[in-house]
């Protein structure tokens, strides 16, 4: 078994990213109306960022898996769904925290929160509809679609502030319309550096994902056809 | 006539080995009530059957004869508020610039909340007031540190 090394330094690399995000993110000023609260500000949005870039991915590693049909793509689009579904959760979990001492309430039907809540029904139906189905290709095929489609999603959350009223504040960094940056400066080197970090943490766990998927298929394949090799031994 | 009748042993051939996978049905059984019950939460856990939260004060005014003796949201500045932290009682008006409703709850309500900030209030009108059983405060998304040496104070002061 050859070590990975790429795997190895985006793991190393992210996980110094967040230590140090971590170190910036306790000594950050205070703000003036939400006082250290605003501090959830560098993790919950890099998750959802997280998420966001992940069902991306599942999308497009579904594409990529209808044009060339190789197994490979499909098991990252499948990784890659995993991860997504865990950020979400991550995401509503900090979120929740997050409004109970702000909004005063964990939780409200707005029109972000509930397409976030939707999204663990479209990826976690996802992650289902390929349990059911035992034909590896079938499955390939059928889930692809369904995260091509799935990837509506992120635009639709996205702009759900914009589009629908809520409770749910809009971007701080707004990215539509001219890059604008909506408080203190002093808050945005670590932002941006918490969301690079995440963004690594994405893709070594996409590798260290889509690698344990390869090695549980070769596993797989290998008893099967073990199987059928002792079956005809002992047919003879 | 000369096919074999539907009684004619067929010749038996011996079948692949199936590629299927012997598992456990629970975490299928499991996902499957899970995505119900959230469904349903979602599709249920909407009060008013629309992806808009609230109505504005002038909007309510405009639906007052549809909207009236129902519970609903409404969602609008903070204006004249006077809150008692003995009793808990909480009275102010909500408004939007162009119209305003004297609102009363009971309850705790976050440090956020102060004049001219956003809420979300839900409840039903009784006469002119609004008797709201659930309050949430908006807040902004521009995040600021306190600029100035009086901003600061207050600031620590609040904290304590």
């Amino acid at each position: 078994m050859k070590r990975d090394v790429t795997t190895t330094v985006l793991g190393a690399a992210s996980l110094l990213g967040l230590a140090v995000v971590l170190g910036l993110s306790l000594t950050s000023p205070l703000d003036v109306n939400q006082g250290s609260l605003v501090r959830l500000m560098f993790v919950h949005v890099p998750e959802a960022w997280l998420s966001y870039l992940a069902y991306g991915g599942t999308g497009l590693f579904g594409l990529l898996y209808l044009i060339q049909r190789r197994r490979h793509w499909d098991r990252l689009a499948m990784a890659s769904g995993e991860i997504g579904l865990l950020f979400t959760l991550a995401t509503i979990v900090g979120g929740m925290l997050w409004a109970k001492p702000t909004w005063g309430t964990y939780w409200v039907w707005d029109a972000r929160l509930t397409t976030t809540a939707l999204s663990l029904v479209v990826y976690g139906g996802y992650l289902l509809i390929r349990s059911l189905i035992d034909d590896p290709e079938r499955r390939a095929r059928v889930s692809a679609v369904v995260g091509i489609v799935g990837t509506l999603y992120v635009p639709v959350n996205y702009m759900a502030v914009e589009w629908w009223r809520g409770v749910h504040q809009t971007q701080t960094l707004k990215l539509l319309g001219g890059v604008r940056w909506d408080a203190a400066p002093i808050y945005l080197p670590t932002l941006l550096l918490s969301v690079a970090s995440f963004t690594l943490l994405y893709f070594f766990l996409l590798r260290l994902r889509g690698t344990l998927a390869a090695r549980e298929e070769a596993r797989e394949e290998r008893e099967l056809t073990g199987v059928t090799g002792r079956v005809e031994v002992a047919r003879g | 006539m000369s096919a074999p009748g539907p009684d004619a042993p067929t010749p038996l051939t011996p079948l692949p080995q199936a590629r299927r996978r012997r598992r456990s049905p629970l975490p299928v059984v499991l996902g499957v009530a899970a995505l119900v019950g959230l469904t349903a939460t979602i599709a249920f856990g909407n009060l008013n059957k629309s992806l808009e939260y609230f109505v504005t004060p002038s909007e309510y005014q405009q639906q007052e004869a549809e909207l009236q003796g129902r519970p609903v949201r409404i969602g609008g500045l903070v204006k004249a508020a006077k809150y008692d932290p003995q009793t808990l009682n909480l009275r102010f008006t909500v408004t939007d610039g162009s119209a305003s409703f004297p609102v009363q709850y009971h309850g705790a309500v976050t440090d956020l909340f102060k004049e001219n900030q956003g809420v979300v209030v839900r409840g039903e009108f009784q006469g002119e007031t609004f008797h709201a059983t659930d309050l949430v405060v908006k807040h902004s998304e521009e995040y600021n540190v306190p600029k100035t040496q009086a901003e600061l104070k207050d600031m620590i002061k609040s904290a304590d």
